[in-house]
């Protein structure tokens, strides 16, 4: 009796596990037919928003959008923790009709997609219901290759931002993307002619000019700040726009903050490396050590925000720094600063000629912006709505702002000109970056590189940083070779980065600033270091993984 | 030798009262300075100028602030969560602690473990969102209060004041004059802890006006208690230097608010705690380490 209470409940156990599993199952609905449903009109559509935007609810662009294709759209947006609370709705089962602006990442794709949270998209982009991403996809075959996972299904649509050196006239082919070199140095000149230094132009150079800053206390004999309050160099630790990354040239490379991995590096008959394991890269930190060492660098670069940053340059402390404008770091005293070119490396050694700027790849194209769940009735409703999304006119109204609003007129060739500060200040008292940030939608939006040439005018602070990177820093780009940011990888391999990448980049940053700090590795330690990046960080994993995908990519170019 | 002892008398008050002052402006000195911070213009504070008096004068964090339309509402909430939380809290813990007080409890010690775990484990974010969903609470103020309704740690410092500070002879006394168990418990061992209840009530009170975590995860956005009001203030004006924020420039500007909403926030947001405190303190002092010593 005993025994058959036992079964009979182990067994109604069991019954429960089971039911309990199913239910958090989902029918898998990528099958490969289009669902012709049409019912649905009301979407419950869950996502993020730029914490400065005014709301979804009250845009007029998407309202319009809306309208044109009959479905409302019912919103729940965050600007915070975003990613936790779609999380939990994804565990939880409580999924939205749409994702919009979250950006998953392509793991989080693959794995969604696969246990049919996503709808795999494919067969729906046909131009009877997608016809303007169509027309894209078929001009522009890497966009496909781009958004297409490794099982062959496309689970989000295509978002991403174009803008390159095309925008202010070099040939398609030739532009490169305004992130290719994120650190611009700049030096101030006002200094330099008092002490009657030039410009330099190697690292030898610059070490003179900033002891000089140093030893005369630049800062508060020419400024009059307090005494002692001269910083020779200053800028972050492998930080973005304000790394110290951009002084490294003198050894060859300039390993900046990278999408793909830090410290990838492709080199230019398509091998792939990691140059925090190579000797140039040791040479360079034992260099700089001395530099740091001396008191050129400041001691805080490895500790301070870019707040603390910009308010030591605003005060005029900063001899050397790194940002992307320079009017916006040094504030007031900009006008007494000018670029400072990559430099060569030291003399009487083996880098004396040396100077190469590595450059670095735009922003990808992603597939994580906009995803449709197995919840939606009739996708293709809602695919209407965003196919037109990839009009170039509706996009630049989601990204900057409506006709009449952001944009003002268009000139005799038909582009749109943008609202100018003084017109921002007049019409709605805020600037235009204000005006523009109140109508920002995250989203699937595509801004190709064509759009800047005959859809709208680039921004004039992007045109302007823009003509800086192709007259004054290209030049000093000899290799212009970089590691594809588009290129897709296996579940494998997304596996290994996935487990390897964090591990990797933190012990390389850690490492570096100790040998920065410190003085730079001894035999030994370097041994033991490189060995440490490939028995435990999995670096020789990691270049196996980014070799097979960067082989598959270019064979498939 | 009067002479003598009043003059020692003298040094050793000068050197308490110097000892004292160090201290003293030793913990007040960085209130003071965010005080000042929130007035200041903030590069000129993080380049070292602000000391004493506010440099670069203004007053745009707290207009910022001030201006925001969730600031009263998410401050009525927060003065909601937090009384209800409190009285909640403290109603759970001594009707915990009292029966886990009890010598003659059946299973005492069992109860004891099974209270000890929860200390030690937990179910993590998403579990403990499941159930409460499961539950129906999500979107629900109770979904703040019920999940850790008992705070154990708290509840075994109720429970060994009970024990230890609370004479037997007392609740016997009681019970001979013919009070009921509840009679007992209400005329006689509540008015004797009134020193641990206050330290109870400060706990929870400040736990519950800080708390802003689980108000985000489970309230969906709707009635927002001022910490998270704050921060969504804060988070509205910030953004990173990175790729996309330094295309357009003006991240400078940007950022200034920014750090100075950090200090007006920070200002805001403990302002109502420091008022209450002085209040509770005199409880505070008597009633912090009663249970805890003779543990």
């Amino acid at each position: 009796m005993k025994k058959t209470i036992g079964k009979a409940v182990s067994a109604g156990l069991a019954v429960l596990l089971l039911t309990g599993c199913s239910g958090g199952l989902v029918n898998n609905v990528n099958d490969g037919a289009v669902n012709e449903n049409r019912d649905q009109t009301d979407f419950y559509i869950m996502g993020g928003i730029s914490a400065l935007s005014s709301g979804y609810e009250t845009n007029e662009v998407i309202a319009s959008l809306e309208e044109n294709t009959g479905i409302q759209i019912e919103w729940e947006t965050m600007s915070d923790s975003l990613q936790e609370q779609v999380n939990i709705r994804i565990t939880g089962g409580q999924l939205p009709d749409a994702f919009m602006g979250v950006g998953f990442s392509n793991y989080d794709l693959a794995r969604y997609g696969d246990d049919g949270t996503f709808l795999d998209l494919t067969p729906y982009l046909t131009p009877d219901i997608m016809p303007n991403l169509c027309a894209i996809l078929e001009k522009h075959p890497e966009i496909r290759a781009a958004i297409t996972q490794e099982d062959g299904g496309i689970y989000g649509l295509p978002a991403g931002e174009q803008m390159t050196t095309a925008g202010i006239g070099a040939p398609m082919d030739e532009a490169f993307s305004i992130f290719s070199v994120p650190q611009y140095s700049m030096i101030n000149k006002a200094w330099l002619d008092e002490l009657g230094l030039a410009v330099p132009t190697s690292l030898d150079e610059l070490h003179d000019a900033l002891k000089a800053f140093k030893d005369n206390d630049m800062s508060a004999s020419y400024y009059g700040n307090a005494p002692g309050s001269t910083l020779p160099m200053t800028t972050g630790f492998d930080e973005w726009c304000w790394g110290q990354n951009i002084f490294y040239s003198g050894f060859g490379f300039t390993n900046w903050p990278n999408d793909v991995i830090n410290d990838i590096h492709l080199t230019s008959d398509g091998k792939v490396e990691f140059v925090c394991a190579s000797d140039a890269y040791r040479d360079c930190l034992t260099y700089f050590h001395d530099w740091y060492a001396e008191g050129l660098m400041d001691v805080e670069m490895f500790s301070q925000s870019d707040s603390q940053l910009i308010a030591k340059c605003q005060q005029g402390y900063a001899g050397v720094s790194t940002w992307w404008y320079i009017e916006e770091l040094m504030g007031e005293y900009a006008k007494d600063y000018v670029f400072l070119p990559p430099l060569t490396g030291p003399k009487g050694t083996p880098y004396e000629n040396t100077c190469g700027v590595t450059i670095r790849p735009g922003s990808p194209i992603t597939s994580g912006q906009l995803n449709i769940t197995n919840k939606c009735q009739s996708p293709i409703n809602l695919l209407k709505f965003f196919d037109l999304w990839y009009e170039g006119e509706t996009v630049m109204q989601l990204q900057y702002g409506p006709i009449g609003v952001f944009f003002t007129g268009q000139d005799e060739t038909g582009k749109w000109l943008s609202i100018t500060e003084e017109e921002a200040k007049a019409q709605y008292g805020k600037s235009a970056g204000e005006v523009r940030n109140a109508y920002e939608t995250m989203g699937p939006k595509l801004i190709l590189a064509e759009y800047y040439n005959d859809v709208f005018y680039m921004e004039d602070r992007a045109i302007e940083r823009l003509t800086d990177l192709e007259q004054f820093w290209m030049p000093y780009v000899k290799d212009t070779t970089f590691y594809p940011v588009d290129c897709v990888f296996t579940g494998m391999e997304m596996e290994t980065i996935d487990w390897h990448k964090s591990d990797l980049e933190n012990t390389v940053k850690e490492q570096e600033g100790l040998w920065l700090k410190e003085g730079g590795p001894s035999d030994q330690e370097w041994e033991k270091y490189k060995e440490y990046l490939s028995k435990k960080c999995g670096m020789d994993d990691l270049i196996q993984v980014y070799q097979d995908a960067y082989d598959r990519y270019a064979a498939a170019q | 030798m009067k002479k003598a002892s009043g003059l020692s008398e003298r040094t050793s008050d000068i050197i308490l009262i110097v000892i004292c002052t160090a201290v003293l402006l030793l913990v007040a000195y960085p209130l003071y300075y965010v005080v000042v911070a929130s007035f200041s213009d903030p590069y000129e504070v993080y380049a070292g100028k602000t000391f004493l008096f506010p440099s670069g004068f203004t007053l745009d964090g707290y207009k910022a602030v001030f201006l925001n339309d969730g600031i009263v509402s998410g401050f009525l909430n927060s003065v909601k969560y937090t009384v209800i939380g409190t009285v909640f809290s403290v109603v759970m813990l001594y009707i915990t602690a009292y029966p886990m007080a009890q010598r003659d409890l059946p299973g005492r010690k069992a109860l004891s473990i099974f209270f000890l775990i929860t200390m030690y484990f937990g179910g993590g974010l998403v579990p403990t969102y499941l159930v409460v969903k499961q539950t129906h609470l999500v979107g629900s103020m109770w979904a703040l209060f019920l999940p850790g309704g008992v705070a154990v740690g708290n509840m075994i410092i109720v429970r060994n004041y009970f024990q230890n500070s609370i004479p037997r002879d007392l609740v016997e006394a009681a019970q001979i004059d013919g009070c009921s168990k509840f009679r007992t418990f209400v005329s006689v061992v509540i008015p004797l802890s009134m020193p641990i209840l206050a330290v109870m009530v400060v706990f929870s009170m400040v736990a519950y006006w800080n708390d802003w975590f689980t108000a985000l995860i489970y309230l969906g956005g709707k009635g927002s208690p001022l910490p998270l009001v704050m921060r969504n203030i804060l988070i509205k004006s910030s953004a990173t230097a990175s790729q996309a924020s330094t295309i357009s420039g003006g991240y400078a500007e940007l950022n200034k608010l920014t750090e100075l909403l950090k200090f007006c926030s920070m200002i805001v947001a403990a302002l109502p705690m420091l008022i209450v405190y002085p209040f509770v303190q005199k409880y505070f002092e008597k009633g912090f380490m009663a249970g805890a010593v003779k543990g």
